[in-house]
């Protein structure tokens, strides 16, 4: 019974096998009439034999989706002959690789999948396959082993074991196992390293055709970014190089019309390009045309590029049809000096270094002016390849680069000097922008001076000084990370100008040295002759200084008296004292523990070393206003100093 | 379950391991259910071996729960129809996605690589994975390398790779 539908010319009968792309065998059921999303759709309804799912093939869609009849017999042979074969195209790139095995299982041929399947079994026999292709080789041999079984009308073990028997064939079977063509790693590392030099644009076309079969959303990223622009592009096949790594082939370095080397014939997939032909590279236009007028060649669509490609053949042979494109209408307005020696070396693609460096020349004309982008993809170019159709009579006109502009021109009409200096003075600092740090380093000593003579005071500044210290001294607002970068470039002449230059009104050690000394007494356990200088360190913190200021008489018989009765004074025991009034004037809440409600929890909290105990002595012999206002408020606050003090103390004043 | 059927007469030991073995290889329980005798009508005088595809039809086999896997042991060669690459070694049969698998010992005296009870076990650890749908695996030390492949006899025990683990975990989970 037919169904009315057809695939690939041939009828369809319900009752039939058929093969869904990546989905198996399917077994025909009819057509029905759906009403879907408010349109009515005449389905193929299949189900498949494997788990019995339906699947409901629209009729317009039949052919574009990869439905096939199951294969012939005769198929089924030649799968087997093609099994047996030796191995000759192992793709040692993963991503291209994957692409490739990703595109024929959708596509869901035979031979497509044992191509899969053969090339993974090859693979796998060198390193164990990635997770994302070992499914993919399961996948494929699942397929295969369906098919064959309907094919042939035999249990799929039988399939599967001929389908072995034909990779790994059995000891006494008289067969030997495909033999994989032996991988010359060397000649591969040189057609790589090769690529990665010349930076062939064959290559480059056949990944942009490739870019749109959705696998890698990463990557689309980046061949969308070369079709924006050769510009971009250089960038972005820089990124790809990276990510790659050693076995993928430099894909797109195309700045400019480059002599590339000839092509080494690649070891696997020689058949994309004729070995030693030069691919697209001559395709581009001049290198005297804006950048931005080249990709009009590069973005035409893959098979034109690809019959570009493939047109010259052998050996150093130049393309023959492909013309250098005539520049672009911008240009012809302008009378130029010198289009003529562009025209002739540029399509001719080659022929010596300075011919690309002549459009950037100042001329002393000053209508003329310099391209800045040119000089920068020059300079970025290898030394091209000689090329032989250039003209020899043009070498001599050319003339000399743009660095140095010629002299005689300026010191023979000043009207032109000054027209060349302004055509030449934005030049200056694009190709030299990285490496002028002149500037900013000029500044930077003088910052540093206000930032040394400023640090001593607060202690905790320091810090944020240290990283002050590593920001750049441009004034302009710089986001972080683009501070640090440029404070990493400025670094070297920061270091040395103002050495020479700024030594004498700096006062950096004079100033940091206290800052040492503040911090020293710390670790060295030296009391006596520290005495004077504990109420200096307190003095010199504002909050401890402020609040005891009116007990600038007691502080000798309060604080420091019972430690220093008890143990020679060390550093610790001033920074004991000095850390309730830190705390306590900065408003910290004190611990749980020491709330004291109550005179008990005073108590225990009475250690030797406690100066809120004498305090209040004190207060009473001095009846000052605000000795007694804080009387009340001191204790309060003193508590969880207390409390932070005993933690570091022994509890031998307990017991006691 | 795998259950068990010895065709022919093994000892007890080699039963015991091939139980063990499948066990630890799959995780699911094992027994031996009984024991019976090939069936005549799978017998093919010509190529002198039992049909490897009439044996499974043939055999009688025990009542079974829905997710139980039946598995035939024999001593007996067995054949398989022929497919395009020709007649080769076969030393097992399964019906893929199925309930019965049968794995015979025939051939493996010859390779000499692995003792009888070892190479049973692994042949029957293959059976049973084609029973929960794996196929053939090129990892040598997997259960599912082909008996002929060159790796087989290097290692006795009975494990599977990761995938082939994961995705029988995954067939039993959904059984």
């Amino acid at each position: 019974m037919l169904t009315g539908i057809s695939i690939a010319g041939a009828p369809v009968s319900v009752g039939e096998r058929v093969v869904y792309p990546n989905g198996g065998i399917c077994r025909v059921q009819g057509v029905e009439q759906k009403l879907i999303a408010g349109r009515e759709w005449r389905m193929l309804m299949l189900q498949r034999e494997e788990d019995l799912a339906t699947v409901m093939v629209p009729q317009e869609k039949v052919d574009t989706i990869g439905l096939r009849k199951v294969a012939s017999g005769d198929a089924i042979q030649a799968l087997f002959e093609f099994f047996t074969t030796s191995n000759t195209d192992p793709e040692l790139d993963w991503k291209i690789r994957h692409r490739e095995n990703f595109q024929k299982m959708a596509a869901g041929g035979l031979l497509d999948t044992a191509q899969v399947l053969k090339g993974l079994h090859a693979l796998a026999q060198i390193r164990p396959l990635p997770q994302k292709e070992r499914e993919m080789y399961d996948s494929a041999r699942h397929q295969l082993v369906g098919e064959i079984s309907a094919a042939l009308s035999v249990p799929a073990a039988v399939a599967e074991n001929n389908i072995d028997y034909a990779l790994t064939p059995p000891p006494g079977s008289g067969r030997t196992a495909p033999k994989d063509q032996p991988l010359d790693l060397k000649a591969l590392r040189r057609s790589f390293a090769g690529k990665r030099a010349s930076g062939l644009a064959s290559d480059l076309g056949l990944e942009e055709e490739e870019s749109d079969d959705g696998l890698m959303d990463g990557f689309e990223d980046e061949e969308e970014g070369r079709e924006e622009g050769l510009q971009d592009g250089e960038s972005a096949a820089g990124n790809e190089d990276e990510e790659e790594g050693e076995a993928a082939p430099a894909k797109k370095p195309v700045k400019a019309p480059k002599p590339s080397a000839p092509k080494k014939p690649r070891a696997a997939g020689a058949a994309k390009t004729a070995p030693g032909a030069k691919p697209a590279v001559v395709a581009f236009p001049p290198a005297s045309q804006p950048l931005s007028a080249r990709p009009v060649k590069l973005n035409t669509p893959g098979p034109e590029r690809k019959a570009a490609v493939e047109e010259p053949s052998g050996p150093g042979a130049r393309p023959v049809g492909l013309e250098p494109p005539p520049p672009p209408a911008t240009r012809e307005p302008k009378p130029r000096a010198e289009p003529v020696p562009m025209e002739v070396s540029a399509p001719a693609g080659t022929r010596e270094e300075p011919t690309r460096t002549t459009p950037s020349v100042p001329s002393p004309k000053p209508g003329i002016e310099a391209r800045p982008h040119q000089p920068a993809a020059a300079a970025a170019k290898p030394a091209p390849a000689p090329r032989p159709l250039a003209p020899p009579e043009r070498l001599p006109e050319r003339p000399v680069p743009t660095e140095a502009p010629p002299e005689h021109l300026a010191t023979a009409n000043p009207a032109a000097a000054a027209a060349r200096a302004k055509a030449t003075a934005p030049q200056k600092p694009a190709k030299s922008a990285p490496a002028q740090p002149a500037p900013p380093p000029k500044r930077e000593p003088g910052r540093r001076d206000v930032r040394r003579t400023a640090s001593p005071v607060p202690r905790a500044a320091q810090p944020s000084k240290a990283s002050s210290a590593k920001r750049p001294s441009s004034p302009t607002p710089l986001a972080p990370a683009r501070a640090t970068r440029a404070a990493k470039a400025l670094k070297p002449a920061t270091t040395t100008a103002p050495a020479k230059g700024a030594r004498t009104p700096t006062k950096p050690k004079p100033t940091r040295k206290p800052t040492k000394t503040l911090t020293k007494p710390k670790a060295s356990p030296k009391p006596a002759a520290k005495k004077p200088k504990a109420p200096l360190k307190l003095k010199a913190s504002p909050k401890p200084a402020a609040a005891k200021k009116p007990k600038a008489p007691l502080k000798p018989k309060t604080p420091m008296k019972p430690a220093a009765a008890k143990k020679p004074k060390t550093p610790m025991k001033l920074a004991a004292a000095a850390r309730p009034a830190r705390s306590a004037s900065k408003g910290m809440k004190p611990s749980s523990k020491p709330v004291r409600p109550s005179g008990k929890a005073a108590k225990p909290v009475g250690r030797p070393t406690k100066a809120p105990r004498p305090k209040p002595k004190a207060k009473a012999k001095i009846p000052s206003k605000p000795a007694a206002r804080r009387a009340p408020a001191k204790p309060s606050k003193r508590t969880p100093a207390k409390s932070t003090a005993s933690k570091s103390m022994p509890r031998k004043g307990k017991k006691k | 379950m795998i259950r068990v059927i010895a065709l022919s007469e093994f000892e007890q030991q080699t039963l015991d391991l091939v139980l063990k073995r499948l066990q630890n290889a799959y995780g699911v329980g094992t027994e031996l259910s009984r024991r019976a005798s090939m069936p005549s009508e799978a017998y093919e005088p010509a190529a002198d071996a039992y049909d490897a595809v009439k044996t499974l039809a043939e055999a009688e086999d025990v009542r079974t729960f829905g997710d139980d896997k039946i598995l035939f042991l024999t001593d007996r060669p067995l054949a398989l129809p022929v497919g395009p690459m020709g007649p080769g070694p076969v030393d097992g049969f399964a019906d893929y996605g199925g309930l019965k698998a049968v794995a015979t010992t025939a051939g493996l005296g010859e390779a000499k690589a692995l003792p009888l009870p070892d190479g049973l076990a692994k042949r029957a650890a293959r059976q049973v994975g084609h029973l929960f749908g794996l196929h053939h695996c090129y990892d040598a030390r997997c259960a599912m390398l082909p008996g002929w492949a060159e790796g087989f006899g290097q290692y006795p025990e009975v494990s599977l790779c990761p995938f082939c683990r994961e995705k029988s975990e995954r067939r039993i989970q959904q059984a």
